[in-house]
């Protein structure tokens, strides 16, 4: 499996993601249904092509998809 | 380099020795029971007279030098598409130095930013605002979440369906423990959108240098390093060129992580206008776009065998995040009660109203409510007493413990027993049960610095959403250094400082007392040294305590701390200290327990909250006094969702109809109870300070107990949030 900075769009953001394992990762839990996720470029839980975020979404199959 | 520690972990009569390893230079972690001079003492607020007369300053009062002002335009349509932006009128306002077009062109709620403009005053700047026009294709739209799930609803996403992520979780057999159940109960319970009316607005001031490659942000924010961070991606900047400062936050309660739009706002018009810009939201923008707590809709099943026991656990949930996820509750059906068959579902539905954002304990008041509600509908079926059914219904011994704390507390076994007034005004009483998993994260550094005149100054680069975060820090370092804690002055809220996480999860004072504390123990290491030789011992043989530096075994041979910092050849001597990762200790969860008793008017429905008991374990207490303060803010908040705060939206327009504190009712002094807090000490063992988080666990079960124990004065269930007058009424049958 590869690290999740190569799986996460480096736009993607989530309460956890802003703290990071002691291996220095972001965390995300793609699990957990509370998770509120937004896009840094839109702000909000839209992606710039108009797409709902999330960990499970934000793929490279997306053409906004940025590795981190 | 680490070291094995036998720690004696637990709590009062049921404590074990549990060894863990630590680094070598971690200081060795407090033990049950140990005696501190300072730790676990009360202490008012660091910060308090800077607060009480205005001197702390907030975002809201930061002003620079030829600072314009900005604001934003939003979408007074729910759902449009934006076919052309006109500025041109805005930009030739005299006074007017920026304007932008926000990039979007698709509006999916009504409050969606659209444009800004930064002016020489506020007042020009929503004049400019006018100016802009605006041509919107207004689309179908719909922000009720049962009309969201019909098949020819507008869709919030394109043709994507409405019907965002589905949760599934499932063990054991929930059809065969319904079927075995000597008793079961189905019901629906329905809890509404909540806005996190932070006092202080959604807000930042930012100035570009005049070569446009550094930034410096103040703002209202849970994470100064996290806004840091997302500046920098944003701008294209490296990280150590941006600044972000937070002195005073006036809460944020999971809405003021990152980068919000108004922070990228303020500082795409600063390097558009070449000059500092501030934007702080008004009220309505704060209630309509930055965030909110889902609602929910949550089906629930239990069955019960003749013993009392769950049998099965079943819920089927939906909610509205809005445009956004997150609306997932299912948390406490999972983990508060014992039961080997437990099926959860939920599904986020999406509509055009303004996104969620993370609020104190996500999820949790939302599932707490029904799955408490619905114990104590099945404990009146079965015929148990609701606390003692929740006795046989959990496996933590913590919980346990404090059940039989608060009970004796809020004198559970005298209130029920008692009759009900026969009068129009009824009394009643509940009880309900919280959880949390606050032990802290790695990752925080700290620095403490004693200077000359024998002062002492602790800098780490987090914020106080208002927990008390200076106060507790300086506390720690004061216990370590054997200081009064006046001693001790702590420097938070900036990005200059060594990196901190954000406060959020209940995790700052778990991630960061850690880490002054050790910073602090290599400051003392750093001061024996100096005292050594003048003491005519081995640093290894000092300790500080009393404000002086003394041979242990002869406390008499000592030199005042102050002393000891006249001889720091420099102007001060520092050292740093970091948050390693959590050892194993005694337990990583928290349990926890509130008991509320209410007087219900059944004439007018009127619901009025007289008392509540709440007792928490949140590892080792530094401060009761703040710590109560964040005890008390939970059960007020949780005051606030059980009977007044509900976003309301025209089904017609699709805009909020509340959007001010007058509309959106919130609690006032006079709705606040007699608030008993008693704190049940778990050593955990798991950081050198054993501190856990308190701020959400506070909150989680507040709604809930107050709904049991208008249950228990009505004798009826109001099954949905907020209970109002006239859903009391409804339930007695008088509406």
């Amino acid at each position: 499996m590869p690290p999740p900075s190569a799986r996460f769009c480096a736009h993607l953001r989530t309460k956890t993601a802003y703290y990071r394992t002691p291996d220095g990762e972001r965390i995300f839990k793609p699990d957990v249904s509370t998770a509120c996720y937004t896009c840094l470029k839109t702000q909000r839980p839209v992606g710039p092509d108009g797409r709902p975020v999330d960990a499970q979404s934000c793929g490279t199959e997306r053409g906004c998809f940025q590795p981190e | 380099m680490s070291r094995r520690v036998t720690l004696n972990l637990g709590f009062e009569g049921n404590t074990r020795d549990v060894t863990v390893v630590i680094p070598d230079d971690e200081p060795t972690p407090w033990q049950w029971g140990e005696r501190l001079s300072v730790v676990g003492k009360p202490t008012a607020r660091v910060d308090g007279p800077l607060k009480a007369t205005g001197a702390a300053h907030y975002t809201y009062d930061i002003e620079l030098p030829g600072m314009l002002y900005g604001a934003i335009l939003r979408s007074p349509w729910p759902h449009a598409r934006i076919r052309n932006i006109d500025l041109s009128a805005a930009e030739h306002l005299a006074g007017v130095r920026a304007v932008l077009a926000l990039e979007d062109r698709e509006i999916r709620f009504a409050g969606q930013e659209v444009a800004a403009v930064a002016a020489i005053s506020s007042d020009l700047a929503d004049d400019a605002l006018k100016l802009i026009k605006v041509d919107y294709q207004t689309m179908r739209f719909v922000v009720n979440m049962d009309r969201a799930m019909g098949d020819s609803a507008p869709r919030v996403f394109g043709s994507g369906s409405n019907v965002g992520r589905t949760s599934t979780s499932s063990v054991g057999d929930v059809p065969r423990g319904l079927q075995v159940a000597a008793n079961t109960i189905e019901a629906t319970y329905t809890t509404p959108v909540q806005t996190h009316v932070c006092l202080e607005t959604h807000g930042a001031v930012a100035s570009f240098n005049a070569a446009g490659d550094r930034l410096t942000v103040w703002c209202s924010t849970q994470g100064v390093f996290s806004v840091r961070d997302d500046l920098a991606v944003y701008f294209s900047l490296p990280p150590d060129n941006v600044r972000v400062v937070c002195e005073f936050l006036g809460g944020g309660f999971g809405s003021k992580f990152g980068a919000t739009p108004e922070i990228i706002v303020a500082a795409r018009l600063a390097r558009a206008a070449g000059v500092p810009v501030k934007v702080m939201l008004p009220r309505g923008d704060e209630h309509r776009s930055t965030g909110n707590r889902p609602n929910s809709e949550q089906r629930v099943k239990l069955g019960v065998d003749r013993d009392g026991k769950l049998t099965a656990i079943d819920l089927v949930q939906r909610g509205s995040g809005g445009i956004g996820g997150g609306a997932g509750s299912a948390a406490p059906f999972k983990s508060v009660y014992r039961c080997t068959n437990i099926r959860t579902e939920e599904r986020d539905i999406y509509t055009n109203a303004g996104p969620a954002s993370p609020m104190r304990a996500p999820g949790w008041p939302q599932g707490c409510f029904a799955l408490e509600l619905a114990m104590d509908e099945m404990a009146r079926k079965a015929g148990i007493d609701r606390l003692e059914f929740r006795r046989r219904n959990t496996d933590n011994p913590v919980r346990a413990a404090e059940y039989e704390i608060g009970a004796r507390a809020f004198g559970w076994t005298e209130k029920t027993s008692s009759p009900k007034s026969s009068g129009a005004l009824k009394r009643g009483v509940g009880v309900a049960s919280a959880e949390w998993h606050a032990v802290g994260v790695s990752g925080p550094e700290a620095q403490v610095i004693a200077h000359r005149d024998g002062s002492v100054e602790v800098r780490v680069g987090t914020q106080d959403i208002g927990t008390g975060t200076r106060t507790i820090l300086a506390i720690v370092a004061a216990e370590e250094l054997g200081l009064p804690v006046d001693r001790v002055k702590s420097e938070i809220g900036d990005t200059r400082f060594l990196f901190s996480v954000p406060s959020g999860g209940s995790l700052s004072a778990p991630s960061n007392t850690p880490a002054v504390r050790q910073a602090a123990a290599h400051l003392k290491d750093k001061l024996f040294r100096i005292a050594a030789p003048i003491l005519g011992a081995e640093p290894g043989d000092l300790e500080a305590a009393d404000g002086s530096i003394r041979v242990r075994t002869n406390p008499s041979r000592s030199l005042a701390f102050a002393d000891v910092c006249k001889r720091i050849p420099g102007d001060s001597i520092s050292a740093q200290g970091e948050r390693v990762p959590n050892y194993q200790g005694f337990r990583t969860d928290q349990a926890g327990c509130q008991f509320a008793e209410v007087e219900v008017d059944t004439e007018t429905g009127i619901v009025r909250v007289t008392h509540v008991v709440a007792v928490h374990d949140a590892g080792r207490i530094i401060d009761p006094l703040t710590a109560r303060s964040q005890v008390n803010g939970g059960i007020l908040m949780g005051i606030g969702f059980a009977l007044f705060e509900d976003r309301r939206m025209d089904p017609q327009l699709g805009i909020m109809v509340n959007p001010t504190m007058d509309d959106y009712k919130l609690p006032g002094p006079l709705d606040v109870p007699q608030i008993d807090v008693t704190f049940f000490e778990v050593a955990n063992g798991i950081t050198n300070t054993g501190v856990m988080g308190l701020g959400e666990v506070a909150h989680v079960a507040s709604a809930a107990a107050v709904a049991c124990a208008v249950y228990d004065a009505i004798g009826v269930p109001v099954r949905s949030l907020p209970i109002t007058p006239d859903r009391v009424l409804a339930a007695l049958g008088r509406a």
